[in-house]
């Protein structure tokens, strides 16, 4: 064996074992998951008292609120932080579809304050919705403003294209509860940076920042392997994804062109179909459907983490 | 490459007997039967198949309210179900071996089957334990006590909630009085769990008993929440005593969940500080409206 080609096997090693072993951690953790929310299990009682605020700011969607809404899991809300002023007529529509009133917000009254009013429904049915109107300032100090007005001790901040698995909020009550110690952070997906934060850790470092998670007290914070969140198929994954894919065939055809070496093919060859077979295995048990793309973003991400950790923003 | 194949192959095959027909037919026969008060009978002739029979009667059983396990005895007999189910449980590992145990808590297993499955209470795998414990108190509720005094563990939120569930299916006739007297710590807490999930008002004074003899702060803890989520008052000296005994920490998410309650700030002021009682004034206030609103800006 030569040395290229024994490089090009070390690389191609390198990279499939850390996706392999993604891959299959997630795989296990979605199954375990399938068998604890079993429809006898009645997880929408709440677990250990432990509640989550999913925040998502700049959401307009009718559709995509109900999906947010329809957690089953009984200590939960949605927090909207929306500008009306920007899109008026958007929000008009979510206030009179979930019937909510305009509600005393010490936030609110506050002369310098960027919010300007807080909503809640006036029907029990949509009363873990939440709609916070701020002044359009930044995606982290909106963000702030939605930890101030939230219920519950964990948040989690979601991206406008960001939906989530199943079950997620129980599998979230599930882990934390079953930790050894309190919770400050779950990292849940490296391709979308998305993380499950205790309301104290964000207060004790100074609030929601993109460099949020270099804090010390982030530093060592446990991933989740259940999936929680995935992203819709959005524009800009099929523009990333797709050019990842030429630059690899790119790659690949170089390579061949420059070694002219049948063996150093088949091993890049080997690698690329067991990558491929790692993502139809993922996107099968998961029930992802055709979101090949997005998968291999993920495992491109995952890779990258081991090297640098994204800071940390909502898509 | 190979092992995502076969891994595929699989994975395709347990997702198509999720919609198996024959699926379907055995469990319409079996709802069809107990309806018309007859005995389900149906030979299997492979594995597959008597794997689709033990997920029909899981369907069914776990979807309905009093059907007896004993009503599925020669069926379980004749297919030797019980036999089909220990070599699958013994084989399996992980996810696959709690499914396995969580089906086998709606046949009528036999002693040395029941006697087998007590191993796995002890395994080091939590799910694998947790199903074991909810199949051994769905096959032999009698002894439910019995079986949660045995664990070497302690239960977890989870494990409790699912507890709870096998009650309010009344697959388990437990009282609460005698768990919230017990001196064993997981029976308490799903002593707790009853008194919460069920409302039970008139738990409060055993409640107040616990918080004032028990070392264990954890549980004191979980006292001190199931009061609150029944909304009784906490302005007794042994319930501000164990406040004070908590962390910073502890105490903003003690008075936050008595905010989100519906505990009013006069009631708080008895039990924290101005300073932790501020975070949570803005959220109380958030619960309420003025008669007079502000026009809002659109």
């Amino acid at each position: 064996m030569s040395t290229s080609e024994f490089l090009t096997v070390v690389i191609s090693l390198l990279l499939l074992i850390p996706i392999l072993r993604f891959t299959l951690r997630r795989i296990a953790a979605y199954r375990q998951h399938r068998v604890l929310i079993d429809h006898r299990a009645g997880c929408c009682e709440q677990i250990g008292f432990m509640g989550c605020s999913t925040v998502c700011v700049g959401l307009y969607s009718l559709s995509h609120i109900q999906e947010l809404l329809s957690v089953e899991y009984s200590r939960y809300e949605l927090i909207l932080v929306v500008d009306a002023a920007s899109d008026a007529e958007a929000v008009r529509q979510i206030i009179s579809h979930y019937k909510l009133v305009r509600v005393n917000s010490a936030v609110a009254d506050s002369a310098a304050s960027e919010v300007r009013a807080l909503y809640r429904s006036s029907r029990r049915t949509f009363r873990r919705l939440v709609l916070l109107d701020v002044s359009n300032i930044s995606l982290y100090d909106n963000l702030n403003q939605a930890v101030e007005v939230a219920s519950y001790d964990y948040i989690l901040p979601i991206g406008r294209s960001v939906s989530l698995y199943p079950y997620a909020i129980e599998a979230l009550a599930i882990a934390v509860a079953a930790a050894d110690s309190p919770v400050r952070a779950f990292r849940l997906d490296d391709s979308l940076s998305c993380y499950l934060f205790h309301r104290d850790s964000v207060v004790l470092s100074g609030g929601f920042s993109e460099h949020i998670i270099y804090q010390p007290l982030f530093a060592s914070c446990p991933t989740l392997d259940t999936p929680i969140v995935f992203e819709r198929n959005t524009r800009c994954a099929y523009l990333i994804t797709n050019t990842l894919i030429i630059i690899a065939i790119a790659v690949y055809v170089c390579l061949i062109a420059l070694f002219g070496n049948w063996r150093i093919a088949l091993y890049i060859g080997w690698f690329l179909g067991s990558v491929l077979s790692l993502i139809i295995y993922y996107n099968e048990v998961l029930n992802r459907g055709n979101r090949s793309k997005i998968t291999l973003l993920c495992y491109f991400f995952h890779i990258i983490s081991f090297f640098y950790r994204r800071k940390f923003y909502l898509s | 490459m190979l092992f995502c194949l076969v891994s595929l192959v699989r994975e395709r095959r347990r997702q198509r007997m999720a919609t198996d027909p024959r699926l379907e037919s055995y469990v319409a026969s079996i709802i069809r039967a107990e309806l018309d008060g007859e005995k389900f009978f149906v030979v299997a002739g492979s594995a597959a198949e008597r794997e689709l029979l033990l997920e029909a009667i899981y369907l069914v059983v776990s979807h309905t309210y009093g059907i007896p396990l004993s009503s599925f005895r020669e069926l379980v007999r004749a297919n030797r179900l019980g036999e089909f189910l220990m070599r699958r449980i013994a084989w399996s590992r992980g996810a696959d071996r709690a499914r396995w145990l969580l089906l086998s808590s709606v046949i009528p297993l036999r002693e040395e089957h029941i006697a087998r499955l007590k191993g796995y209470l002890h395994s080091g795998d939590s799910i694998v334990r947790s199903s074991a414990l909810l199949a051994l108190l769905s096959l032999q509720p009698s002894r439910a006590l019995q079986t949660i005094v045995s664990l070497n563990y302690h239960l977890s939120p989870f494990d409790v909630v699912r507890i709870i569930t096998l009650l309010r299916r009344g697959v388990m006739p437990i009282a609460y009085e005698p768990l919230l007297k017990s001196a064993n710590r997981n029976v308490q807490m799903v002593g707790l769990a009853i008194v919460r999930s069920f409302g039970i008002d008139i738990a409060e004074k055993h409640l107040h008993a616990i918080i004032s003899t028990t070392d264990d702060a954890a549980l004191a803890r979980e006292v001190i929440y199931t009061l609150s989520s029944l909304g009784r008052p906490l302005g007794r000296e042994k319930v501000k005593t164990r406040l004070c005994g908590m962390t910073q920490a502890e105490r903003r998410d003690l008075c936050r969940y008595l905010s989100v309650e519906g505990y009013s700030m006069a009631a708080l002021r008895t039990l924290f500080t101005e300073q932790e009682i501020g975070l949570n004034e803005s959220l109380i206030k958030s619960y309420k409206r003025d008669l007079i609103c502000p026009q809002a800006n659109f």
